[in-house]
């Protein structure tokens, strides 16, 4: 078929979709469209997809269905951000509908829409996309429709089944480091943009707080309904499914799904499919080897225990090594041995253990090498250890200095062992091998030699940088460290060590796992109902953490990130050794302040628990009279923590507090400056990302004090500057802003108006100008209106001082923008339109007798040709406009040149018939005296009658000059009566 | 009638899912059915050698030929004949689940005869990660002509309960299956998937 054969078919099939009624047989013939459109000519979707999407109007669900399934089939040929577009807004009607089926069928197009969206936003990057920011708007909306209507407990488990598959897929596609592949948009998983033109990074995150939330409200809701039905089992495997792909969200998720085991319903004797898919999840992940499950194993498996199900194999196999350790008879049977199965890879484990534990405490080296490639790193460590704690007592402080060298050596010589590479410096601290085959003889070893020998190796390992075998080298000192009693010795040392090459030595990771270590035994040895601020309330995890926070701040540079990379990814933060970290470095400052802030940040982003108390520091910080200190707090509410929905209202309400604050005081106008800029500062570049708000400082500024009103000015000058005279709601805002803000509005249009102002801003201002008839506000706009609309105003500009109304005819006359021909309006037709002004108050006289002589003045635009120009407009007026003879006197002055102009001019007057206008009349006299003897030709003219009132007028000399000249020339055809007159005045 | 759509799934799709999909299709529902196996397996003249063909691209009527011309008389006295004969009256050839595209569409209730064949259903869906709810339900039926004739008027009968609860039936799944169980006397389970 060819191309236009299949369009025409399309069409023609669309037509009779249109005008069936028929639910069934529109169905129908909606599959047959979507066979034509979509698969055999996918170019025809972008000109049908909008037209089908219309048909969405019609009740019956299932042509709602079908008219989303041509939808979802158009996406997999072609995705543009407007076709997602009109989807969005697709599903977000059709989501306030009542029919089951079809809520289903918006939630299966959503999760297309959602992904693409994402996906499309990824591969354009920060590239302009036509409709990007209303389509991100759109599609958040249904997915808040969505977010409430799954935790609205009348709506259906139909709907909520299949909401929480949107909630897994939408969660998985928006907090990834990178979106998913998405064909037909993504090929490859691509990063969001920072600021994309769809959707940024933090859009994103947003999303996806706001759908993690949603969920765990679903999975509080089926526990809370004790339902074993199918919406149950369906929500644990979405958060299964969740939790193998995004682990991260563990410590939201697994105190919910934890919760579950402890109801009745759950536990083994209730009913199968809930407590199969619980247990699958709670195992799946935490026998899994991702390193954020570890501290949840011994939760997770003591939770299956309550399940009365068999623990953790992680925890059965820690406990073995444990009580191998403390020198326990390994008679407890596991799990599975008391149920009579013998596990062969715990045999074979075992052996291997036993093995290796034999070359440690024979010093066997060569022994010991043989295993560390085939043994993790986790298992040699706790061996290694278990070295420590079974030696022999040494025989003497010598002795007990052999016994040191001899472990640090034996597991310095591992590190090595598996490139043979040995650093020279090093070197001569390991004593040679022979010296350890000696036998030992036990002796008492007091709690200091012990203490000492623990330092001693400890030392070493932290001095040495083996690379071959970084893994364990981090897991024994990590270890070491976690069992060590001596908190006070072992931070110095462990940190300072470390410190002293802290990424060869691999200092971030060793600090992570110890303390990682530490709260894993916390957490082990916490009571259950327990919360973790207690819990970690004087704990050894609190000392350590808080001596490798001393340790580093005296010892690191301020420049040095290293302690808030630390923080990031310690398992928990107390917030009292945060609030006071915070405190200190942004008190020090001298850079210290940088790292404050950055933790800050950090705690705030993704500490939920301790947020709120260290998001008060940095606010305080931004009212700070330290000026550094103040700039980067602000820069840092504005740009990295405004935007996120939970904390805009908590900024925005510290900000608004701050305004409050403004000084009254009139007496120090200096000191009321430099406050108003502490204060109004963070407020202000709230508003830079949030121009609504900038109503809030209009108001404000309004009710100051001068000095305050100064640098309020500046503030808005500059927040308008950076949001431009595009930007809608800044528009809206000046437009309906009450006539009291009228100042700070003139202060924002002559910002808005640096280079050409919009036609958008023109109009504007337009119409709050209808509501005070300001001429302020309009002098920045005039280069951009239009000639009619110039012409209304100059009335209103000729009440502005002298100096502003010559700066609005400059800018009239003369601006001429890019992309303009012309200036708004000629100096000639200004005159003109200054005569035309409605004269009949004498105060709107005066002023417009002031305006024509700026004009008049400003030689350089009011040329003699303009006022000839203007003069010719004129005199075609009828009447004449009242001040035109004044005019005419002030050129004759103004442009010697012009004399025989203005002659003419007289004599168009005269055919006028001039004088039966008395007053200008008297004004042509004086013209005609002033041109004298040029005028003489004109004035003869004049009717016999009105000559004398015109001769009387003249100067004595004129008038004799005149009756000479009109009587001596013998072409003027005089009357008698006039010869008569005229020769009264001859000499 | 409602908007749902079903599947019958065994593992041939020769017997016990088409006699339930002639049941069903006869009633109006909108039903296909499907096959699990690797290959279509009938029986043949000896244990060792069943007779195999290709699904999707074999068709009833093939197999009809085939089995006709290998031994008519005995075909039909076990059935095959007849059963082939019933199966082209209610499509062309048998479908493999596992080969299904996009314009086989969604369904909403998966009705399988084995809990083996069930198994490969649920396994098949969990690896496609698909987004659209739907019942995986097993009736576990004996592979012979008269065993599927007795179990296609249940899968209708299980089929209309649901369809009459429409488009929520997940709110209703539990209690529609303790009523079936009961009155028919069958075991029956089920999972929720996504398809």
């Amino acid at each position: 078929m060819s191309t236009s054969l299949a369009e025409e078919e399309a069409v023609e099939l669309f037509n009779t979709i249109q005008l069936e009624h028929g639910a069934a047989e529109k169905t129908k013939l909606l599959k047959s469209l979507t066979e034509i459109v979509v698969r055999r000519e996918p170019r025809l979707i972008d000109i049908f997809v909008g037209k089908v999407l219309e048909l969405q109007i019609d009740k019956s669900p299932a042509v709602r269905k079908a008219v989303l399934d041509f939808y979802d089939a158009s996406l997999s040929a072609a995705v543009t951000a407007d076709t997602l577009l009109l989807g969005a807004e697709c599903v977000v009607f059709l989501l306030r509908d009542d029919n089951v089926g079809t809520l289903k069928r918006c939630i299966r197009s959503l999760i297309s829409i959602y992904q693409l969206t994402l996906a499309l936003s990824a591969s354009i990057g920060n590239q302009e996309s036509g409709e990007g920011g209303t389509l991100w708007n759109k599609v958040e909306e249904a997915v808040n429709m969505v977010e409430s209507m799954v935790i609205d407990e009348n709506s259906s488990t139909g709907f909520k089944l299949s909401a929480a598959k949107f909630l897994e897929q939408g969660l998985i596609f928006a907090s990834g480091d990178k979106v998913p592949a998405c064909l037909p948009v993504l090929d490859t998983p691509t990063s969001l943009p920072l600021k994309g033109s769809i959707v940024s990074k933090q859009d994103a995150v947003k999303s996806s707080n706001g759908i993690l939330t949603c969920l765990i409200k679903l999975l509080k809701f089926v526990k809370g309904s004790g339902s074993s039905g199918p919406l149950t089992v369906s929500c644990i495997r979405v958060v299964s499914t969740i939790l193998k792909a995004r682990p991260q969200f563990a410590g939201r998720i697994l105190p919910v799904l934890l919760s579950f085991t402890k109801e009745e319903a759950f536990q083994k004797g209730g009913e199968g499919k809930v407590i199969e898919a619980l247990e699958e999840c709670l195992r799946a992940f935490g026998e899994s080897d991702i390193s954020l499950a570890t501290p949840w194993q011994k939760k997770i498996s003591d939770a299956l225990v309550t399940m009365s199900l068999d623990p953790l194999q992680k925890i059965v196999k820690r406990n073995e090594l444990k009580r191998a350790r403390e020198g326990e008879p390994d008679s407890a049977p596991s799990v599975r041995q008391r149920s009579g199965q013998v596990n062969r890879n715990d045999t074979i484990i075992g052996e291997k253990k036993i093995e290796i534990q034999n070359y440690l405490l024979n010093y066997d080296a060569d022994g010991l090498f043989q295993h560390i490639h085939t043994t993790s790193s986790g298992v040699i460590a706790d061996l290694v250890l278990d070295v420590l704690s079974t030696l022999q007592p040494p025989k003497s402080s010598h002795h007990a200095d052999l016994i040191s060298d001899r472990v640090c050596n034996l597991m310095i010589g591992a590190l090595k062992s598996v490139d043979g590479q040995v650093d020279a410096k090093e070197e001569e601290n390991v004593l040679p091998m022979r010296v350890f085959k000696d036998p030992l003889t036990p002796i008492d070893m007091n709690d200091d030699i012990a203490s000492e020998q623990r330092l001693k190796v400890l030392n070493r390992l932290i001095s040495t940088t083996s690379s071959s075998n970084i893994e364990l080298r981090k897991r024994i000192i990590a270890r070491l460290l976690t069992l060590f009693p001596d908190m006070d010795n072992c931070c110095e040392v462990t940190v300072s060590g470390l410190l002293n090459d802290y990424v060869g030595r691999h200092g971030h990771e060793i600090l992570c796992l110890w303390l990682t270590m530490l709260f894993v035994e916390l957490l082990e040895n916490g009571e259950d109902d327990v919360e973790i601020s207690d819990l970690i309330s004087g704990s050894q995890y609190e000392q350590v953490l808080q001596s490798i926070i001393e340790e580093m701040r005296q010892k690191l540079p301020p420049t040095d990130k290293s302690l808030p990379n630390l923080l990031q990814e310690a398992p928990v933060l107390p917030l009292k050794l945060i609030e006071s970290l915070v405190q200190s470095c942004l008190q020090d400052l001298n850079g210290w302040e940088s790292t404050g802030l950055i933790v800050a940040r950090d705690v705030i982003l993704s500490r939920a628990q301790i947020r709120d108390r260290i998001l008060e520091l940095a606010l305080e910080a931004c009212t700070s009279t330290e000026t550094e200190l103040r700039t980067k707090a602000i820069r840092m509410c504005t740009n990295q923590l405004f935007g996120h929905g939970s904390l805009d209202d908590k900024i925005e309400s510290a900000a608004v507090n701050f305004l409050k604050m403004l000084p009254t005081d009139e007496s120090d106008s200096e000191q009321a400056k430099a406050d108003t800029d502490r204060l109004a500062s963070l407020y202000s570049a709230l508003c830079t990302k949030k121009s609504s708000l900038i109503t809030e400082l209009f108001a404000t500024y309004c009710a100051s004090q001068p000095a305050v009103k100064e640098v309020l000015s500046e503030k808005c000058a500059n927040i308008v500057h950076v949001l431009g005279p595009n930007d809608e709601t800044l528009l809206g805002i000046i437009q309906a802003s009450p006539e009291e803000y009228k100042d700070v509005i003139i202060i924002v249009i002559n910002a808005l108006s640096e280079s050409m102002p919009p036609r958008a801003l023109v109009e504007k201002v337009l119409k709050f100008f209808d509501t005070c008839h300001d001429p302020l506000l309009i002098l920045p706009i005039l280069p951009s209106l239009k000639k009619q609309e110039a012409i209304k105003l100059i009335p209103y500009l000729i009440l502005l001082p002298v100096s502003s109304f010559t700066d609005a005819v400059k800018r009239l006359c003369t601006t001429v923008y890019e992309g303009q021909n012309d200036p708004v309006i000629t100096p000639a037709e200004i005159l003109t339109i200054l005569h035309m002004v409605d004269d009949k108050k004498s105060s709107t006289l005066r002023h417009t007798i002031a305006a024509i002589n700026v004009c008049l003045e400003m030689r350089e635009y009011f040329t003699a040709e303009v006022l000839a120009a203007s003069l010719s407009q004129l005199i075609t007026r009828i009447p004449l406009p009242q001040l035109f003879m004044r005019t005419v006197l002030q050129s004759i002055s103004l442009a010697p040149k012009l004399k025989s102009f203005i002659v003419g001019l007289l004599g168009d007057l005269v055919s006028k018939q001039i004088w039966a206008n008395s007053t200008q009349f008297k004004g042509w006299i004086l013209a005609a005296q002033q041109t004298a003897p040029d005028s003489f030709p004109v004035i003869v003219r004049l009717p016999a009658n009105i000559l004398p009132q015109a001769i009387t007028g003249l100067q004595s000399d004129t008038q004799s000059s005149l009756a000479e000249f009109a009587l001596s020339e013998k072409s003027l055809d005089l009357s008698d009566n006039a010869k008569k007159i005229l020769s009264r005045y001859r000499r | 009638m409602s908007d749902l759509r079903f599947a019958m799934i065994c593992a041939s799709n020769v017997n016990r899912s088409v006699a339930a999909h002639a049941l069903l299709k006869e009633h109006g529902f909108d039903v296909e059915s499907f096959g699990v196996g690797n290959s279509v397996k009938l029986p043949g003249l000896t244990v060792q050698q069943p007779n195999r063909y290709d699904f999707d691209a074999t068709t009833y009527e093939e197999i009809y030929n085939d089995l006709k011309q290998k031994d008519e008389s005995f075909y039909s006295s076990n059935g095959l004949l007849d059963m082939m004969q019933r199966d082209m009256g209610v499509k062309p050839s048998p479908q493999r689940w596992q080969n299904r595209t996009d314009k086989d569409g969604l369904f909403d209730v998966i009705v399988t005869f084995e809990k083996r064949v069930m198994d490969i259903v649920i396994a098949d869906l969990q690896s496609k990660n698909g987004v659209h709810p739907c019942a995986v339900i097993n009736m576990e039926v004996k592979d012979s002509a008269s065993e599927a004739q007795v179990a296609a008027p249940h899968a209708l009968k299980l089929c209309t309960m649901i369809a009459d609860v429409g488009e929520d039936w997940e709110e209703e799944i539990d209690s529609i299956l303790s009523k079936f169980s009961d009155e028919t006397k069958r075991e029956m389970s089920y999972d929720i998937c996504y398809l």
